[in-house]
């Protein structure tokens, strides 16, 4: 005779439990926490780079950096000055809320305005683990096609904002922006596009424009 | 580093080198369990199902097969105990889970141990398109997406396939014997 329970449970409940656990310690710092997810190679270390060039003397920042194997991005980015502590997920194809929560607590940055999380490079996995942000963001460079939106409908409907990235490569690989941006309008009407170049700087004002509008409306609804 | 350190016994099981799966349309492959670590689930390059190229595919799965399969042996544990028959789950559009990379990681997964056999039920969750404007669910074509809404012209928002949950699961109570157990 067999029996069945009725079990109703999440399936990912230890990290999302984790995870709220950081969002509230987030949120009594102040911290503005961007989870960046994209496929390997997109950019993400690129515009960090970019960011922690231009915003150094406005914020205080620093970045968690998700990858399976090396050192290599934290190092790019503590080369540029900004604190950087590396995670290795050694084999894993995506962050988890314990992982991050172990990271900070090593990296023990202080007190951070921003808190960047370069996830590992994978536009699939990392998009059903919830890391404690404010949002997620999807990166897309013009030269992984302007087809993949629809492809990867998961990130870029959940996503709290799109990042287009190496735009000054899209003449040379037929990007059509009006493509991606049809597919974006449907999977997240509202959700903001952003087009950049981390390397011509196009389109970086409106990126930083968004975390001052981010981290304004987070300290405002804390006080 | 030292592999070796960072092994940990499959939770089904006691470690048997490979698993093979092939009775899963769409996915074919093997499952290193040498290279088994909880959560983070092995070396991409360690050979997770090497034939199809979606290695990492089956590791990202592999660790929600193990998540589904814990918090399962967790809830039956609580209520006496016994083999788990079956269990039903609900995956949605925009979860991330790929249903047929799912189902073959949980046989591999339970294979070979005390709950080999046991089914994984899918339930297959996709979202909807809601218009505001309309106050109504739209239907859209199955993997398509609607670009507005066919009655308003207005954009249309998407609701719900986010799930992923247990739902349920069957199990044999021990009670019912003592060779069971051999
Ligand atoms: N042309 C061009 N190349 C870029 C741009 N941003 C990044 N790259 C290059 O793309 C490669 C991958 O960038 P990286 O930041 O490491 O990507 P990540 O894996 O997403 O962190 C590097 O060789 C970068 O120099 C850009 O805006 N334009
Ligand atoms: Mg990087
Ligand atoms: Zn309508």
């Amino acid at each position: 005779m067999s029996r069945t329970l009725d079990v109703r449970r999440r399936i990912l409940e230890d990290n999302d439990r984790q995870a709220a656990a950081l969002r509230a310690s987030f949120k009594t710092g102040g911290t503005l926490v961007v989870n960046m997810i994209s496929s390997p190679g997109s950019g993400k270390t690129a515009l960090l780079e970019a960011t922690a060039r231009d915003l150094a003397g406005r914020y205080a920042m620093a970045a968690l950096e998700g990858d399976i194997e090396t050192e290599r991005d934290a190092e790019r980015l503590r080369a540029r000055g900004l604190r950087a502590y590396q995670i290795l997920t050694g084999g894993s194809c995506h962050l988890d809320a314990r992982l991050v929560a172990r990271g900070l607590e090593d990296a023990a940055f202080p007190a951070l305005d921003i808190l960047f999380i370069e996830n590992v490079g994978n536009l699939i996995c990392p998009t059903s683990y919830d890391l404690g942000e404010d949002f997620k963001i999807a990166l897309l460079s013009t030269a992984e096609g302007d087809d993949k939106p629809f492809k990867y409908p998961a990130i870029f409907a959940r996503a709290g904002a799109v990042v287009i990235t190496k735009a000054d490569l899209g003449p040379h690989v037929s990007f059509d922006m009006d493509v991606v941006r049809g597919q974006i309008e449907t999977l997240n009407p509202g959700a903001p596009l952003l087009v950049t170049s981390a390397r011509t700087g196009d389109g970086l004002e409106a990126w930083y424009g968004l975390l001052a509008e981010r981290l304004e409306a987070k300290r405002r609804h804390r006080a | 580093m030292d592999e070796a350190s960072k092994r940990t016994p499959c939770p089904s099981r006691a470690l048997s080198p490979i698993a093979r799966s092939e009775a899963t349309a769409g996915v074919r492959g093997e499952i290193d369990f040498q290279l088994w670590r909880p959560k983070c689930y092995a070396h991409l390059d360690g050979g997770f199902a090497r034939d199809d190229g979606g290695g990492e595919r089956i590791v990202h799965e592999l660790g929600i097969a193990t998540e589904i399969y814990e918090s399962c042996r967790t809830a039956v544990d609580r209520s006496g105990s016994g083999r788990l028959q079956s269990v039903k789950i609900a995956v949605g559009e925009l979860s991330a889970v790929e249903p047929e990379c799912l189902r073959f990681a949980w046989e591999a997964l339970v294979a070979g141990g005390p709950d080999a056999g046991c089914a994984l039920e899918v339930e297959w969750r996709p979202a909807r398109q809601f218009c505001p404007q309309c106050g109504q669910v739209k239907p859209r074509p199955e993997t398509r997406w609607l670009r507005l809404c066919p009655d308003c012209w207005q954009p249309l928002r998407i609701d719900g396939g986010d799930e992923l949950d247990v739902l349920e699961v069957s199990f044999e109570p021990r009670e019912h014997g003592p060779e069971e157990t051999s």
